[in-house]
């Protein structure tokens, strides 16, 4: 008789782990091949005796499938992720009743609720042979179908108000209609539904944005319909998923929670030797590293490619490595077969020193928090030592065989996105350019010789109404450069547009570099008035250390000024986090006129101000 | 080592969540309230990756007492 469970490797890997955190990055890498549920129930049970803090997340799980027998996977992905979660399985079948206001999921309140479907409880005609329908018949499904779960969606929207609820349809056990002819058929049931998946997703998209989709699709592409499904369950007890494919099913599933509510990774921090490349460039010089059209330099070229998709979906790439620094500028600047250069790092790190410190100076340098990074490294040993001083760092510990090493990355959780815009596919481009401004105001030395070198154009709009939800954006996400930090929605900017009484001054600045971008944004009102209020006075922290706040400021006062104001009334309102700010009137000559309160008398507003030398100032004002 | 009742016995307390006295070479499903149809599949997934054989459908349906369970992994 064979034994093919062994809760000793499980335990084994505890006893070498000291945090949840740590044992929890192992045991994902395990929960990708076969781990049976004896091994996952011991999982559990040890990641529940640490005592790290969880937190709790209440799911509710309606089906139209037996749903329950999937309890184990939910229970253990949640904790792998730091989340306790309280489940409730809605009586088989009942989704309908469920999702009446006033029901039991209703009451349970939950954070997120899944609705795990099948194609024909939306819309019984999916059942039907869609060959045997005329085109006008199959045009009018897809319509049918979006109306039939825009109702429902409606519904559960009362019925579970503020859940996040996510769609899944399961993918189909019998294969197609046309069979092998059906990819060349006018009416091929896979284009059909990769037609109605369209349809679904915008409709999700525009109608309920708070609200996903997941292509149950995925399981068969990546474990295959045997390996994923299971015939015997099926038919017998309406449960459709084999083992791993529960498995996989509830980990996709879990994304949801866990890229909404636990800290981004941003930056993905990269390792040079057998990393990027093959073999060590300090000892076998650029002509003896790996990385090319033959193996194994074709898998470190695949992998920059990988990096590179990764790039455009909105993450920051970094270098930290231990090597002599112009070694691996040769090979990023000089090596024909490099996929990554220069102008895809936001930073880059090669010196001899241990890789925390570098990683903590990384985080300083590009302001972002530790936990938002993501390490990646072939030594055993680098890793180890980034896991125990830095703990809040993820940590991928790339596999010796270049085989490997392509994929190395594609199943983190980490990396996957809820949203994707233009801003996520540039976001590269602004942390590069900082980079090389840095550069520049080393070899400067003197603050203004730098700042002219910049040659910075400063384009500033008054009450421009094009840039509506960009200027609600900054007004929710600055933290430290904001004096007052108000937040407003898009319906507030527009109000504020509206309103003889406001007015709306933002700008955006560009330099030899390239654009930032709108970056300020100031807020007044009492504009009829003799004494103008400001409201809101912010800067992204993109720009701070180029005086662009003084320059603005000043533009802004001559402004007022030219409309006959008298004085300009100010505040700071203090934070946790806008300290940087809190001499910023006084230094900008408002005198205090109470607690925290400024106020700045127009007839003693300087003809010029030093910052704005350093400016080709634009402005433009709507009337 | 356990023998096949011991591994089998340990299943079950894991997976019923009962004291292993309860779990006799005796034990039917009828006399066991925690083994009902849903903890049944899982004792018949768990069987299948602790010994590595692979039930037929119909084996779902009769595999309901220790000394079926016995007899067929022997």
């Amino acid at each position: 008789m064979l034994e093919k469970t062994n809760k000793n490797r499980i335990y084994d890997l505890n006893e070498k782990c000291e945090s949840r955190a740590e044992f929890a990055q192992c045991l994902r890498t395990f929960a990708r091949d076969d781990l049976t549920l004896s091994e996952l129930r011991v999982a559990v049970k040890l990641l529940r005796e640490y005592k790290e803090h969880v937190q709790p997340l209440k799911i509710a799980v309606l089906g139209s499938y037996t749903t329950e027998l999937l309890y184990d996977y939910w229970i253990f992905h949640g904790l792998l992720h730091g989340f306790d979660i309280d489940l409730y399985f809605a009586p088989y079948g009942q989704l309908v009743q469920e999702l009446q206001d006033g029901s039991n999921l209703s009451k349970f309140k939950p954070d997120y609720t899944y609705l795990l479907m099948q194609w024909v409880d939306i819309l019984p005609g999916l059942g039907d042979p869609l060959h045997g329908m005329s085109k006008t018949e199959r045009d009018l499904l897809p319509k049918l179908f979006a109306s039939s779960l825009e109702g429902m969606l409606n519904t559960a929207q009362v019925a579970v108000k503020g859940s996040t609820v996510v769609v899944s349809f399961l993918p189909k056990f019998t294969s197609l209609g046309l069979g092998f002819y059906d990819v060349m058929a006018e009416c091929s049931e896979s284009v059909f539904f990769s037609h109605l998946k369209e349809i679904l997703s915008s409709l999700i998209r525009e109608r309920f944005p708070t609200y996903y989709y997941d292509d149950g699709e995925h399981l068969l592409r990546t474990l295959g319909k045997s390996g994923a499904l299971d015939q015997r369950l099926w038919y017998s007890s309406r449960y459709p998923f084999s083992p791993n494919g529960g498995n996989l099913f509830v980990e996709r599933l879990m994304r949801f929670p866990v890229l909404e509510r636990t800290p981004k990774v941003k930056c993905i921090v990269l390792d040079c030797d057998n990393t990027l490349w093959g073999g060590i460039v300090g000892e076998e010089g650029m002509a003896g590293i790996s990385l090319g059209p033959e193996y194994p330099g074709n898998c470190f070229v695949e992998f920059q490619r990988r990096l590179l998709d990764l790039l455009h979906r909105g993450f920051l790439l970094a270098i930290c490595s231990k090597n002599n620094p112009h070694d691996v500028q040769q090979v990023i600047r000089e090596h024909k077969n490099m996929i990554l250069r220069e102008d895809n790092f936001a930073s880059i790190l090669v010196n001899w020193q241990p890789k925390p410190n570098n990683l903590s100076l990384l985080a300083e340098e590009l302001r972002l928090g530790l936990d938002s990074f993501l390490f990646v490294d072939d030594s055993p040993y680098e890793c180890r030592m980034v896991r125990k001083v830095l703990p809040e760092i993820r940590v991928v510990h790339v596999s010796e065989k270049p085989l490997e090493v392509p994929s190395c990355l594609d199943h983190l959780q980490e990396l996957e996105i809820l949203s994707f815009t233009d801003e996520d596919r540039k976001r590269f481009k602004m942390y590069v350019q900082n980079r090389k401004r840095k550069e520049l105001a080393v070899t400067c030395g003197d603050l203004s010789d730098y700042l002219n070198s910049l040659k910075m154009k400063m384009h500033i709009s008054v009450n421009g109404t094009e840039h509506i939800s960009r200027l609600s954006q900054i007004t929710q996400k600055t933290n430290q450069f904001n004096l007052t930090t108000k937040r407003y929605s898009e319906n507030d900017i527009r109000s504020f547009l509206d309103d003889d009484n406001w007015m709306v001054a933002y700008f955006s600045l560009s330099d030899i570099f390239g654009d930032n971008g709108i970056v300020g944004l100031m807020l007044a009102s009492d504009i009829t008035t003799d004494t103008v209020l400001i409201d809101t006075f912010l800067m992204s922290c993109r720009v701070i250390g180029r005086r662009a706040e003084e320059a603005f400021l000043y533009r802004m006062l001559r402004v007022f000024r030219e409309l006959n104001k008298l004085k300009v009334k100010a505040s700071y309102v203090p934070t946790s986090k806008n300290s940087l700010v809190e001499d910023f009137w006084a230094k900008l000559r408002f005198i205090p006129s109470g607690e925290l309160q400024y106020e700045f008398d127009l007839a003693n507003l300087p003809k010029e101000h030093p910052s704005l030398s350093h400016f080709e100032i634009q402005i433009d004002e709507e009337t | 080592m356990l023998n096949t009742f011991e591994k089998i016995q340990a299943l079950m307390v894991e997976i019923f969540q009962v004291p292993e006295e309860k779990i006799t070479p005796e034990l039917k499903q009828e006399d066991l309230e925690n083994w009902d149809s849903l903890q049944h599949l899982n004792l018949m997934l768990a069987l299948e990756q602790e010994f590595g054989v692979t039930l037929d459908v119909d084996d779902l349906n009769t595999l309901t007492s220790v000394p079926a369970i016995l007899k067929y992994l022997e």
